[in-house]
């Protein structure tokens, strides 16, 4: 008799396992399409007999669930996400400084530029003419006007991607606060029974922190630790530190955690393309287009000033002179005095003012080789060379990292993601072994009833 | 390998996207005719058609300068035949008048209107300039005093124009070359006159001594003009050779090629139809489908 109770017993636990399989494998085909969901699996283990059951097993128990993860991809795409996120935010960034420059379809710069030195040889054909003098005037301040709105864009740009580092911020500090409720629940949770899906709910924040900049997060001792830059923590089990901004001695934002200043150690993530944007792309496109403005006026006006207007006057300046390199392409102009006479164009070689040497001194400016890239032209043709190849590279790196971050995501869904078909043969196993279970329960229930029935005759 | 069916719809997913990226970069290829519409297309290309492009700015300014310096030089060219007309005029009435001096003072009337004429070409003007007045070109050459004095305002300047990075061109021949150079064609003129009046015969002779050596003044003077004209022609025809070889090497970096990418496209959309048709078929084949 008291075998057919252990054969009961163990029947019944049977299918308890089995239905606990049945919600497992359901909950995994419920979440086969959630972000960041793990799949799961029940952990069944045998029940040791005792002597008195002369050591045959007790039959099944179910002890827990278990998430099939494994950390390592989980750690490798979080910093693929940071590295793309980074490489896509510079790349739209570049893109957008890359239309500022179009040469492509005969706008741009290249034109002003050519216009420019050619009007200098019309004049030398007919100097004394106020049409080619006039022509001079209007090619000179549209390329200076080029120069002075392709500059205050870069400037704008940059105040632009400044400004949104605050938000940056703020997205930062929110999930940073979201990340430590969720590891507190998880501490709570976890005294008590495993806590899968806030662990992958915890990982999908990780990841969409990891887009704005690269965190490292670290497990040990049952302590969770968020740290970004060179190891400080953002969050420490359930207590967090925010992400603060204040304005640095240049008017840009700078990014402090406590009482530092982490600004340098910020990387990865969209906060770290744009400090690369605000802090090195666009003062270095910046400070070609000042010194390209800077030597254009000091070797126009050099030769200018050689020369004699059409009044006999000598020693004049072209372009307002300017103070220095800094600025210079926001602040080149022409000269108040030329610009408002165009006889005071110094075109003339002679002291009478009659000849066209200098005009033709001036146009061959163009390529002459006193600018510090060679000519003017070839210097410009630097600065496109750096524009394009600094966005062909960013966007490659970003195709790259994509690309990288499919595969590392397969593999998680190798591991961790659910599969319907092996869910669906679980939810079969689990069937028949209920099914078989239920056998079982009947076949002692019918042996019971015999043994009862055989005291009753 | 487990293959679950989210690892086949991203990479469903991801292959469409790239095709269709494809797509997209040959259609604005094709529809635009270039392949480079920013300069992260291709860098280098872009930053050779920017030298180029510059160039051909450059070639075009040389053209327009050849241009001018072609009208002027013909120009001055037809002055000056029109100058040795009225010269050989000149002489021949100066001839004539050796023959029959009593006559001579009737053909001075005419003389003098042809020394009139003669101003008036040295006094030309192209483009509002004067053409021989060196590269004073904004005042007469030559200006007459009440006492029929003619005197020289130019200078010995003579206008060049560039037409290469190191190549200038002469435009014109300063007066001071040409009418008041070896000879001064209006005194001679002049004295003519005055000897013709007063019947001087070896004044005439004199004189026509010296226009014959003002003709030839002149001549040499059309030689160099022709010279140039020919200088202008060669270097503008050079320059249109040069800028075609530019402008093909130019579209061959900038511009699409057709057939390449009508057959990339066509590629591509193959690529798409054929993805697509695949995932269409994407867990086409479950284990749902055998249980029933």
């Amino acid at each position: 008799m008291q075998a057919l109770g252990n054969a009961l017993n163990s029947a019944l636990r049977a299918l308890e396992a089995n239905q606990l399989g049945l919600a497992v494998a359901s909950n995994n085909i419920s979440n086969a399409q959630t972000p960041g969901y793990t799949r799961q699996r029940a952990i069944l283990s045998s029940i040791a007999g005792t002597s008195a059951t002369l050591g045959i097993g007790a039959g099944v128990e179910v002890t827990g669930t278990e998430a099939i993860r494994d950390r390592l991809i989980d750690l490798r795409q979080r910093q693929e996400i940071a590295s793309q996120a980074k490489d896509d935010m510079k790349h739209q960034g570049l893109s957008d400084i890359e239309m500022l420059f179009n040469e492509s379809d005969g706008t741009g710069m290249l034109p002003l530029l050519t216009d420019f030195f050619n009007s200098f040889h019309a004049l030398s054909t007919d100097p004394t003419s106020p049409n080619r003098r006039q022509e001079v005037l209007t090619n000179a301040s549209m390329l200076a006007g080029f120069l002075n709105s392709r500059a205050s864009s870069l400037v704008d740009v940059r105040t632009k991607i400044d400004r949104s580092l605050h938000e940056d911020v703020d997205q930062a500090n929110a999930l940073v606060d979201q990340i430590a409720i969720l590891t507190k629940r998880i501490a709570e949770q976890e005294a008590v029974s495993p806590a899968h899906e806030l662990r992958d709910q915890r990982s999908v924040l990780v990841q969409k922190l990891s887009e704005i900049v690269e965190v490292h997060e670290l497990e040990s001792d049952g302590n969770y630790q968020l740290t970004v830059g060179s190891n400080r923590p953002l969050v420490y089990n359930a207590s967090t530190a925010h992400l603060t901004t204040s304005t640095n001695s240049n008017g840009f934002t700078s990014i402090g955690l406590g009482i530092d200043d982490i600004t340098s150690e910020v990387t990865g993530g969209r906060m770290g393309a744009r400090l690369d944007l605000r802090d090195q792309n666009i003062p270095q496109y910046l400070g070609a287009l000042d010194q390209l403005a800077f030597e254009l006026v000091q070797n126009v006006n050099s030769v200018h000033s050689a020369g004699y207007d059409q009044n006999g006057s000598t020693g004049n300046n072209f372009f307002a002179p300017l103070t220095g390199v800094a600025g210079a392409a926001q602040a080149i102009a022409l000269d108040p005095g030329v610009a408002g006479d165009p006889r005071k164009i110094a075109a003339s070689d002679v002291a009478n003012g009659t000849g066209n040497g200098n005009a033709l001194a001036l146009g061959n400016l163009q390529n002459a080789s006193v600018f510090s890239g060679g000519s003017i032209i070839e210097q410009y043709r630097g600065f496109i060379y750096a524009l394009g190849s600094d966005t062909a590279n960013a966007d490659l790196g970003a195709r790259q990292h994509q690309a990288l971050l499919t595969q590392l995501e397969n593999r998680r869904q190798q591991v961790s993601g659910v599969s319907i078909d092996e869910e669906t043969v679980k939810i079969l196993q689990f069937q028949r072994s209920f099914e078989a279970s239920a056998r079982v329960v009947k076949a002692v229930d019918e042996l019971l009833q015999l043994t009862l029935s055989l005291g009753n005759n | 390998m487990r293959i679950t069916s989210d690892i086949a719809y991203n990479n469903l997913l991801r292959d469409i996207e790239r095709i269709s990226e494809r797509m997209s970069t040959t259609q604005t290829q094709i529809s635009s005719g270039k392949k480079l519409n920013k300069p992260s297309d291709d860098p280098v290309a872009v930053s050779d058609v920017i030298r180029i492009q510059a160039e051909q700015g450059e070639i075009k300014q040389y053209q327009d300068n050849l241009a001018t310096a072609k009208s002027r030089l013909n120009f001055a060219d037809a002055t000056l035949q029109g100058v040795e007309t009225m010269i050989e005029r000149v002489r021949n009435l100066a001839l004539s008048s050796l023959s029959d001096l009593t006559n001579a003072n009737l053909h001075t009337p005419e003389i003098s209107g042809l020394r009139d004429q003669l101003l008036t070409a040295a006094n030309s003007t192209i483009d509002g300039q004067f053409m021989f007045a060196g590269s004073n070109v904004d005042s007469p050459a030559y200006t007459q005093a009440s006492n029929g004095t003619v005197t020289y305002n130019g200078n010995s300047d003579a206008v060049r124009v560039q037409i290469g990075r190191a190549a200038t061109l002469q435009v014109g021949v300063p007066g001071s070359d040409i009418f008041s150079g070896t000879v001064d064609v209006f005194a001679t003129v002049q004295n003519l006159m005055t000897a013709m009046n007063s019947g001087d015969k070896a004044g005439i002779a004199a004189e026509v001594t010296k226009l014959e050596q003002f003709s030839s003044v002149v001549s040499s003077a059309l030689g160099k003009v022709g010279g140039l004209v020919n200088v202008a022609q060669s270097v503008d025809s050079e320059l249109t050779q040069y800028s075609l070889g530019r402008t093909e090497q130019r579209s061959r970096l900038e511009d699409t090629d057709l057939a390449a990418a009508l057959t990339d496209y066509t590629q591509a959309e193959t690529a798409l139809k054929a993805t697509t048709a695949v995932g269409a078929r994407i867990s086409n084949i479950s284990i749902l489908d055998y249980l029933s």
